[in-house]
């Protein structure tokens, strides 16, 4: 990592200094605050390339007008430690349950790795948000292998209560599934686990939209009344039991009120470019400020691939 | 520093393209330059990652070398766009035509190419949906494309202009993935080529004129290459940069990193040893990728060749044929009676008569090598042969040089030896080499193989020698 990019967002000379040049520095203040409490997590400053990698997220998701619908969220990579990760971009802080995960499951690149048993309750109850005025998203970097099925994020009710919101996957009929207050009535996306963005969102009683490999559906759906539990994360919360345990590896998640079918796709934009941003500024060691995303998109996975442009 | 301009570079180019309305035309595409390895050229900038059925001599300013077996397969099918929306282009830092073969292609059953091919009659043909268009290279790099948006025309982008000729589309009846450095002939690879691809793009029509769109990706594509060559001479020395640029203009094609490398090393170690200033007249006849390149001076006037071809050029020498032979265009006397030096670098002694491999004049103030059968005889302002008993048998530098009336140096193959031998005056006609200048005449001429030669005041002849072989030996490794 280059010097600039290396430093603290708030050293004194991360802003510039003769003999490393100058770099933007992250700005929003919202941002800030959030990158302040990682730092306290994590016991050591956030590098200003990943500063501004999570201050470009705060603005893009505030300019696509999602930002306020975001109650409970964790990016769970770029932090220098799992204890940074869990910190909440928003909303209370999750809960590791029973200090399921350990450092050695982060990666600051890729995100927190499930292993079958451990999962995050996000501490944001289902029916916090409206029955016809709810989202739900997740970004994976690598596909769980559940045998059977797995959920990503989700909460379910009692039996016979089934206004489920969950994302999940089918290994046993090979789809992936996205309900919101309604478990039958869903989208399902036929084929292997797809990584990067899924999301759903319902804003009227009848329909619900969801979004996955980069793109939207909607489908027919009457909502029903969510559960009062809270949302698991790696699992869902079946009526107080984590079930469909994932081992996928999840690097973002959101809960919250609708963002709408645009929505989706500026949450999906502005998830994709944050988790590329971050790449950049740890595999690259540069600033992405200033960068086309598909730019950085490109060299990031140049050096997956195993190459450098040093 | 470099990974940051290197990055820079990148996101120039996309965002130039995107600029251009471009980029969304493009479908398979990768950089083939700029990364350290493979692994990252062949991560594509769009589509799916090309499948390498084996190259392995990938140069990060100029790309990847064809070897003449192996080939790329875009995974692009000929299909996979429009009839009469699709282009096709690739930048390719050297190639060569005279032997079939092809920059990118697809042949389907139906006999439609889409296609840059090299004929073997010297010409550069492209096809679009079987369109075809030639034309006779003056340069052998560059970026070479073709696009069509209509059933009747296509625009073609060669040596920087675009044209549009008309072409009847014919449609592909099956899908046939595009191969670069070689053409996909309904299944089997064939006309695989040695050139070196930097760059390739495959997709819908560039734009809605294919002319504003070839003219575009031109620019963007040839800004990108130079900037990603430019950065692997950072630091360069000003004069090797010079002479660099010259070969290439000669060559009409870019050298490789480890060739601008070894010209740069070269120079600053001729430099810092003080030989540069001495070294009036010289070229590296080994590096360059032509016999034109071979005879871009690196200090002086340019030769005259007489006789010689490209055949007798193969970048690790020029050999010599008996005939042939090198005007140096540099006087004997242009340079002090006591104060000169002549080099050569011998690659291969001449198996023929025995000649001599430089000299100017048959009397006094005479100047000869001769690499003779066993043995190395000189002349150094001075009509006396010495046979100065240093072995001509090998290769590596062999010099003599001048500093006073009394005597002079000689090197031959790492021996040296002291001549003592009076400057008698100093022949005045022009240097030659593969021979000695029989006023104005060549005589004696030689059929050995050099890689070097060199014309100027005194030197170290030592410290020449050291350099000319790293010189010679790292183009030996690079190529």
């Amino acid at each position: 990592m280059s010097l600039a990019a290396k430093l603290p967002y708030d050293h004194p000379y991360a802003g510039g200094f003769s003999g490393i040049g100058s770099q933007p520095l992250p700005t929003d203040a919202d941002a800030l605050d959030y990158l302040s409490r990682m730092a306290t997590a994590d016991g050591a400053g956030v590098e200003t390339g990943v500063a501004v990698a999570v201050d470009a997220f705060f603005r893009d998701s505030k300019a696509a007008g999602v930002f306020d619908a975001l109650k409970a969220c964790c990016i769970l990579a770029g932090a220098r430690t799992l204890a940074g990760a869990l910190v909440p971009v928003v909303g209370d802080a999750p809960t590791n349950v029973a200090n399921g995960f350990v450092n050695g499951d982060f990666s600051r690149t890729s995100g927190l790795t499930g292993d079958g048993t451990s999962y995050i309750d996000s501490g944001r109850a289902a029916d916090d948000d409206g029955q016809n005025d709810v989202h739900l998203s997740r970004y994976i970097t690598a596909a769980g292998t559940a045998a059977l099925f797995e959920i990503h994020i989700g909460a379910r009710g009692p039996s016979g209560n089934l206004a489920t919101t969950q994302i999940g996957y089918s290994a046993g009929g090979a789809f992936n599934f996205l309900a919101a207050r309604n478990e039958s009535q869903r989208v399902d996306v036929a084929g292997s686990q797809f990584t990067g963005f899924a999301g759903v969102t319902r804003s009227v009683s009848t329909s619900m939209t969801a979004r996955i490999n980069g793109s939207t559906s909607s489908a027919a759906s009457t909502s029903g009344s969510p559960p009062s539990i809270p949302y698991y994360v790696f699992a869902r919360n079946n009526n107080g039991s984590a079930d469909g345990l994932s081992n996928a590896t999840i690097a973002f998640y959101s809960i919250g009120t609708d963002i709408g079918s645009a929505g989706l796709t500026a949450l999906d934009t502005a998830v994709t470019h944050l988790i590329n941003r971050l790449k950049f500024a740890l595999l690259v060691g540069e600033n992405p400020s200033g960068l086309d995303p598909d730019t950085i998109d490109y060299i990031v996975r140049g050096y997956e691939a195993g190459g450098s442009l040093e | 520093m470099t990974a940051k301009a290197r990055i820079t570079a990148i996101d120039r180019f996309i965002k130039g393209l995107k600029e251009d309305n471009i980029y969304t035309d493009i479908n398979a595409c990768c950089v083939m330059a700029g990364w350290d390895s493979l692994a990252g050229a062949l991560t594509p900038l769009k589509g799916a990652a090309p499948t390498n059925s084996g190259l392995s001599a990938y140069d990060r300013g100029v790309g990847i070398t064809g070897d003449g077996t192996n080939y790329l397969n875009t995974n692009r099918g000929s299909s996979d766009d429009g009839l009469n929306d699709f282009h096709v282009g690739v930048y390719a830092s050297s190639f060569s035509t005279g032997t079939e073969n092809y920059l990118i292609g697809s042949l389907n059953n139906n006999a439609t190419y889409n296609a840059v091919r090299l004929a073997s009659n010297g010409r550069v043909y492209f096809y679009n949906r079987n369109g075809s268009s030639d034309f006779a290279p003056s340069v052998y790099s560059g970026c070479l494309a073709s696009s069509r948006d209509s059933a009747s025309d296509m625009g073609v982008l060669f040596e920087g202009a675009t044209y549009q000729p008309s072409s009847a589309s014919v449609g592909n009846v099956d899908n046939r993935d595009l191969y670069v450095l070689a053409l996909n002939d309904r299944g089997t690879t064939v006309s695989v080529s040695d050139a070196t691809a930097s760059f390739y793009s495959i997709g819908s029509s560039l734009g809605s004129d294919p002319a504003t769109g070839l003219a575009a990706l031109d620019a963007r594509v040839s800004t990108l290459m130079a900037d990603l060559r430019a950065i692997e001479e950072t630091g360069f020395d000003r004069d090797a940069l010079a002479y660099i640029r010259a070969v290439e203009a000669a060559d009409g094609a870019y050298l490789e990193t480890d060739v601008k490398v070894a010209i740069n090393n070269l120079v600053s170690g001729l430099k810092s040893d003080g030989l540069w200033e001495s070294m009036a007249s010289s070229c590296l006849l080994c590096g360059p990728r032509t016999l034109a390149g071979a005879l871009v001076p690196l200090r002086g006037d340019a030769p005259t060749a007489y006789g010689f071809v490209d055949g007798d050029y193969d970048r690790e020498g020029l050999a010599g044929d008996g005939t042939s032979y090198l005007d140096s265009n540099r006087a004997n006397d242009a340079e002090p009676q006591d104060d000169n030096h002549n080099a050569i670098y011998l690659v291969a002694k001449e198996s023929g008569q025995d000649g001599f491999e430089m000299g100017a004049g048959l009397s006094a103030g005479r100047n000869m090598i001769n690499a003779s059968v066993s043995n190395v005889f000189t002349r150094c302002r001075d009509a006396t042969e010495i046979n100065t008993g240093l072995s001509s048998v090998g290769s590596g530098v062999i010099g003599m040089s001048r500093s006073d009336s009394s005597g002079y140096t000689v090197r031959a193959l790492g021996g040296e030896y002291s001549a003592t031998a009076p400057s008698d005056g100093v022949a005045s006609e022009n240097v030659f080499v593969y021979c000695v200048n029989n006023a104005g005449s060549p005589a004696v001429i030689s059929s050995s193989t050099l890689a070097f030669y060199s014309i100027g005041t005194s030197v170290d002849l030592a410290k020449l020698d050291t350099h000319i072989s790293d010189y010679v030996t790292a183009i030996g490794a690079a190529l």
